[in-house]
């Protein structure tokens, strides 16, 4: 550059400094403006992505939480069933031995049937949770998951996986707008140094369509 | 050689230029503490997601070692005693031959749940005991085996999240705050090219400027 240039634009006619100055404005705010909303948007990208995570790891974890319990109450049930079925086998069986065998093996079936029940009264007990029990929030929850809530997670992290895009299309949109920002402002930048005259003036009404272009596809980033 | 050219006669109004150069440095200062709050605010969240794998992790074993490790081996310490109960009572009702050999069943059952009992921490302790039921109370003992590890329980992802969000929301602030900031270049460019209007123009950059570093504080304070 050198000082034909500046002179040039210092003493430019009052028409073409007034468009360059205002231009050189508008693109400052449109910065601003666009790198707020850039910046908000990949935020917000990055918030729905943490939400999705932390969705996933809690499915993961009310499966492998609640399943242990329900476990144990079918295998205690099954344990309790068991010993009901060898109570009625052995009655059955009773039936034809011999007097002195039935008076073992009845008694014995007997005393086996009301094992059995107080069994599986004490293994539903076990595998309760009762509401007010005394666990840390977080223990309870996975505790007491069943697939109607673990649905609602999975919901909820589609959901935010869907949130995390819409905001990842905007702020690629806010990105292209300060792009195009930038090379309006470089743009003027040269008409500031051709000043008054062809080069300049396609330089201006470039950077003004560019500027506009921004401010358009940036303004249409809110409405994705 | 050209002949040097004589500077043209400064046309903007006093200040201009220093309005420019401040906005342009607030511009920059704010956008540089934006980005460290933000910053802060990704780290926290991504903070609040190991904090939840490490805090399901732990209850999901703890989970596992009672109601898959703990819980059946007391289960049958259960079951052998509640046999051996109700083969006792079989026996007392039980005449002769019959009532010894329920007696003795019974008493081979208790003697099998004492030797069971020797492995079970649950069955053992009589804080676990359930008289009522003759089982055990798992949720007791699950929360015993939690409170091992009072690091791991005192983790809270969810408020771990909140001030990332909070952070998060702190650093779009102050990017707002920017804007009046760039509306005070706005003004200052606009003086340069309206002299005429220039010093309304500068003193409302100025302005602007004030605004948006009063906002800015206000934020970092507030928020």
């Amino acid at each position: 550059m050198d000082l034909d240039a500046v002179a040039e634009v210092t003493t430019a006619p009052p028409r073409y400094r007034r468009w360059l100055s205002a231009l050189v404005g508008v693109a400052a705010v449109s910065t601003a403006l666009l790198a707020a909303l850039e910046s908000d948007s990949g935020r917000r990208e990055e918030q729905a992505f943490v939400r999705s995570s932390r969705a996933s790891v809690q499915i993961f974890a009310e499966i492998a939480g609640s399943a242990p319990r329900t476990q144990f109450l079918a295998n205690g049930l099954r344990r309790s069933l068991g010993t009901e079925i060898d109570a009625t086998a052995r009655l059955l069986e009773a039936t034809r031995a011999s007097a002195e065998a039935r008076r073992v093996a009845v008694p014995m079936s007997q005393a086996e049937s009301a094992a059995a029940a107080r069994l599986g009264r004490a293994v539903e007990a076990m595998a309760g949770v009762p509401p007010d029990a005394p666990l840390d929030g977080a223990t309870h929850r996975l505790l007491t998951a069943e697939l109607s809530g673990i649905q609602g997670v999975l919901r909820y992290q589609n959901a935010q996986v869907d949130l995390a895009d819409r905001y990842g299309t905007r702020q690629e949109r806010a990105m292209f707008a300060i792009a195009l920002v930038a090379i309006a402002a470089v743009l003027l930048g040269l008409a500031g140094l051709f000043g008054v005259g062809r080069s300049g003036t396609i330089s201006m009404v470039v950077a003004a369509v560019a500027l506009l272009v921004a401010l358009g596809w940036g303004g249409s980033a809110l409405f994705v | 050689m050209a002949e040097p050219v004589p500077s043209p006669a400064r046309e903007e109004p006093a200040g201009t230029g220093i309005l420019l150069a401040l906005a342009a440095a607030l511009a920059a200062g704010i956008g540089g503490w934006s980005s460290i709050v933000a910053d802060r605010g990704s780290d926290t969240w991504h903070a609040a997601v190991r904090q939840h794998v490490k805090q399901a992790a732990g209850a999901v074993e703890d989970i596992r070692f009672v109601y898959q490790e703990e819980g059946p081996t007391a289960l049958q310490v259960a079951d052998a005693r509640l046999l051996a109960e109700e083969l006792g009572r079989a026996a007392d009702r039980a005449p002769g031959v019959a009532g010894e050999l329920l007696r003795l069943e019974s008493r081979a059952r208790a003697r099998a749940a004492r030797v069971l009992e020797a492995g079970s921490e649950i069955a053992t302790d009589p804080r676990y005991a359930v008289p009522e039921t003759g089982g055990f109370d798992l949720v007791r003992r699950l929360n015993d085996n939690r409170r091992e590890l009072p690091d791991l329980l005192a983790l809270d992802p969810d408020a771990t999240q909140d001030e990332g969000s909070r952070l998060s929301v702190e650093a779009t602030l102050l990017l707002v705050c920017i804007v009046p900031v760039a509306a005070a270049f706005l003004f200052g460019a606009l003086a340069y090219g309206f002299p005429w209007a220039g010093r309304p123009l500068v003193a409302a950059g100025f302005v602007f400027v004030a605004v948006g570093f009063a906002a800015a504080v206000m934020v970092g304070v507030v928020v």
